[in-house]
This record gives structure tokens, C-alpha cells and sequence, in this order.
């Protein structure tokens, strides 16, 4: 009762917005062009109207898809990185390719998978073992010269002492004469060679390859280059200073000489 | 409203609705212009009775007058004339307050924007048509003042608005 009384209070009201409500329904409802024409003017005002809203919800949508793009972002770095990783990778296993192709010696290529310069044995690990019919005192080489030896051989991998442990010592030649002599690392990627007589030529830049002598390296395998010569007089002997050839710091792959 | 009087206004309503079939265009300054009995019809019952009649009349006119011209558009006329009804029915609120020109100046008020909006339904959306659309809510609201006016002074006299 209360509410038809209210109702009553306001009959015009109702009674406008009833009949303005039918007549709005039977015109738009119609099939002409004229009420598609006012159709479309009250869209563009609504249109109009609700730019504001439009444009805080293209806002927000823009914050998600931005969000969106950053992570996408993210994914396709680090995606790119390893695609350049790869690059890298196969630049190298294209030149160690060619390298074993080209050697007269039989290399069995295989990956560093571990590398220890500071303990008491400088050494690395390798990716091969007995599986792979490795050995013990096999010589092992990169691309550039020679790195070390088999020391000790599970099934799956190697440890390989490397050239630069202290302990390490092998028998080289040197200088047009080929005269023989021992490498033996003093530090880091520097050693020096004993043996060489003071009449024998040394110049800077020559390189000392292995001897042959031994039986676990082939001979002329690049091992050191000459950095300085100095003769003693009271020993008889020259001291020559070397450089290590082999990238023992950056080592991934390698070969063992089978 | 007692019954008299109801079957008076449904006389003359049958009466407006025929004369209103009948009426011919006449030419206003280049333009066909066709007097609105509807509308006056309206004007009266509003300022006759109250805006409650005004409204219920002009919506059920405005469906007989959208049945009649333009079937095609049913709703513009009813919404036009209930809506004119709802604003000229709003003058007996003031009727104490506001003198004879203010009132008659809110009926011409009330003229403008039922012409307003029949134009705006009728004419294409571009500058001429615009332009000729306010010379015709114009002169559409001037005739039928004129007219309501006379009725006003010579069937009413002067006591309608």
C-alpha cells in the first residue's frame, strides 16, 4: 500500500518514464533508416561518455600485456643467449672437427667437465673413461698444443694432469738443430727448459715440440713457445724461459691422442 | 473530468484526427509546412486538465498519429508528444507564479523541442539539412503559437493559458 501510495505521489513521473520507455521500444525496433541513423548518434555519444572508462580499462589492459611482454621479454634473452651459447659451441666443434680431420693422429674428442688449478695435482676431468677404451698415460691436446696426460681412468671419465702441475716434466726439441730438452712448468702458463746447452741457437718465438722419445707422447706436438734465453756460464746450460701454447685457462673440449 | 465533458474532447479528438488527415501542406518560406492539430490538441487538454492526462493522451495520439504517417517509425511520434505532454502539463505547477508571457513563452519552449526532436529524427545528419532543420522548428512552432493563440483568445477568451 505504501509503495502504490508512492506510486501515486508520483504518477507523472511514472507515467513519462512508462510511456517514454514503450514509445523508445516500438522505435528502435523498427526497420528504417532514419532510427539506424538515431542509433547510431546515441552510440557516439555514448562512445563519448564512456571514454574515460575506455581508456582506464585500455590502461589496465596495457599494464597486463605490458607485464605480459616483460616476462615474454625475459624468456626470449635468455632463449638468445643460449641460441649464442650454441653459436659459440658449434663454431668451436667445427674447427675441433677440422682439427681431427686434418691430424695424422688419432684423436678421440671429449669435453671438460671439471677443472681444478688450485689443488696439489693441477688437473681436469674429461667426459671419457675405460668405456671409451681410454687408457692410462695417453697424451692429451687442444687445437693449439699439448695439455696434459691420462693419470687415471674410471669408467666414464678421466682425470688428465695438466701441463702447467708442477710435477708434470716432458721431453722436448727445440731451435733448428732440434736439440733436446725437458719442459718443466714454474708458474701458471710459464716453465722453462732444461737441457739446452749454451752453443745451441735459441731465438724468442721458437716453438718446443715433443721428442718422440717418450712413449706416451707422438713427436711434434707444439708444447711451449720461447719467451727469453740467458746463458750461464757456470753450469754449461742455457736458461730459457717458455710459454705454455695450450689455452690451458679455457678449456672445453679436448682430445686424447689414442 | 465527468462524462460530458470526456465524450466532448473524444468528439473533437475524432474530429482533430480527420481534419489532420485532411489538412494540406502549405508553402512557408520554400518549405512544406503542415499544422500540428495534435500538438494543439495536446496544448489544450495539458493546460486544461493535468499532466498525468497530458501524458496518457499524447503517448496514445502520437501511437494513432505513428499508425497513421509512418508505420515504419512506430514509437517517434508517441515518444515526442507523451514527452511535449509531460513538459506542457508542467506549466499548471506554475500557473500561480509564472504570468501570461512566461507561460506562453514555456508552450513556445515546449513547441521548440517537440519540433526539435521530430526534425532531428527526419532530416539526414549534414549542415544544410541542419540549417533547414532550425528554419523548420521554427516556423512549425510560430504557425502553431499563432494558432493557439487565436484559440486561445477567440474559443477561450485569453483564459487557455
Amino acid at each position: 500500500m505504501l509503495i502504490l501510495k508512492k506510486i501515486y505521489n508520483y504518477k507523472e513521473i511514472v507515467a513519462i518514464i512508462t510511456t517514454s520507455f514503450l514509445s523508445l521500444i516500438l522505435f528502435f525496433n523498427a526497420q528504417s533508416p532514419r532510427v539506424s541513423a538515431v542509433k547510431a548518434d546515441i552510440a557516439d555519444i555514448v562512445t563519448f561518455i564512456s571514454t574515460p572508462k575506455t581508456w582506464y580499462q585500455d590502461l589496465l589492459t596495457v599494464r597486463k600485456e605490458n607485464q605480459i611482454l616483460k616476462e615474454s621479454l625475459v624468456q626470449m634473452q635468455l632463449l638468445n643467449a643460449r641460441l649464442f651459447h650454441h653459436k659459440n659451441e658449434n663454431i668451436a666443434l667445427k674447427g675441433m672437427l677440422q682439427f681431427s680431420e686434418q691430424s695424422p693422429l688419432s684423436l678421440k674428442p671429449c669435453a671438460v667437465v671439471d677443472l681444478e688449478l688450485t689443488s696439489s695435482i693441477q688437473s681436469i676431468i674429461v667426459d671419457v673413461g675405460s668405456n671409451d677404451f681410454i687408457l692410462k698415460e695417453l697424451g692429451v691436446l687442444d687445437m693449439k698444443g699439448l695439455i696434459g696426460k691420462i693419470i687415471s681412468v674410471g669408467n666414464n671419465a678421466s682425470f688428465v694432469q695438466l701441463i702447467s702441475d708442477k710435477n708434470y716434466r716432458v721431453s722436448i726439441r727445440v731451435g733448428e738443430e732440434r736439440t733436446l730438452g725437458i719442459f718443466l712448468p714454474t708458474h701458471g702458463k710459464f716453465g722453462i727448459l732444461e737441457g739446452i746447452q749454451e752453443s745451441i741457437h735459441i731465438e724468442p718465438g721458437d716453438i718446443a715440440y715433443t721428442s718422440g722419445i717418450s712413449d706416451i707422447y707422438p713427436m711434434d706436438i707444439p708444447v711451449a713457445r720461447v719467451l727469453t734465453t740467458l746463458n750461464n756460464s757456470e753450469s754449461g746450460f742455457q736458461e730459457v724461459s717458455v710459454e705454455i701454447i695450450a689455452d690451458i685457462y679455457n678449456l672445453n673440449y679436448v682430445f686424447i691422442i689414442q | 473530468m465527468n462524462i460530458k465533458k470526456i465524450l466532448f474532447f473524444s468528439l473533437v479528438f475524432i474530429a482533430v484526427v480527420i481534419i489532420q488527415a485532411l489538412l494540406p501542406n502549405i508553402i512557408v518560406v520554400h518549405h512544406p509546412v503542415k499544422l500540428d492539430l495534435f500538438l494543439l490538441y495536446l496544448t489544450v487538454i495539458a493546460l486544461m486538465y493535468n499532466q498525468l492526462s497530458a501524458i496518457l493522451i499524447g503517448f496514445f495520439m502520437g501511437l494513432i498519429q505513428d499508425i497513421s504517417t509512418q508505420s515504419y517509425m512506430l514509437g517517434a511520434f508517441a515518444f515526442m508528444k507523451s514527452l511535449t505532454g509531460y513538459l506542457l502539463g508542467g506549466i499548471n505547477n506554475f500557473k500561480q507564479i509564472w504570468n501570461r508571457k512566461i507561460r506562453y513563452l514555456f508552450v513556445f519552449g515546449c513547441y521548440i523541442i517537440h519540433f526539435t526532436v521530430y526534425h532531428y529524427i527526419y532530416l539526414t545528419r549534414n549542415q544544410e539539412s541542419m540549417i533547414i532543420g532550425i528554419k523548420l522548428v521554427l516556423i512549425h512552432s510560430l504557425i502553431n503559437m499563432l494558432v493557439l493563440w487565436f484559440i486561445d483568445k477567440f474559443i477561450y477568451q485569453s483564459k487557455l493559458v
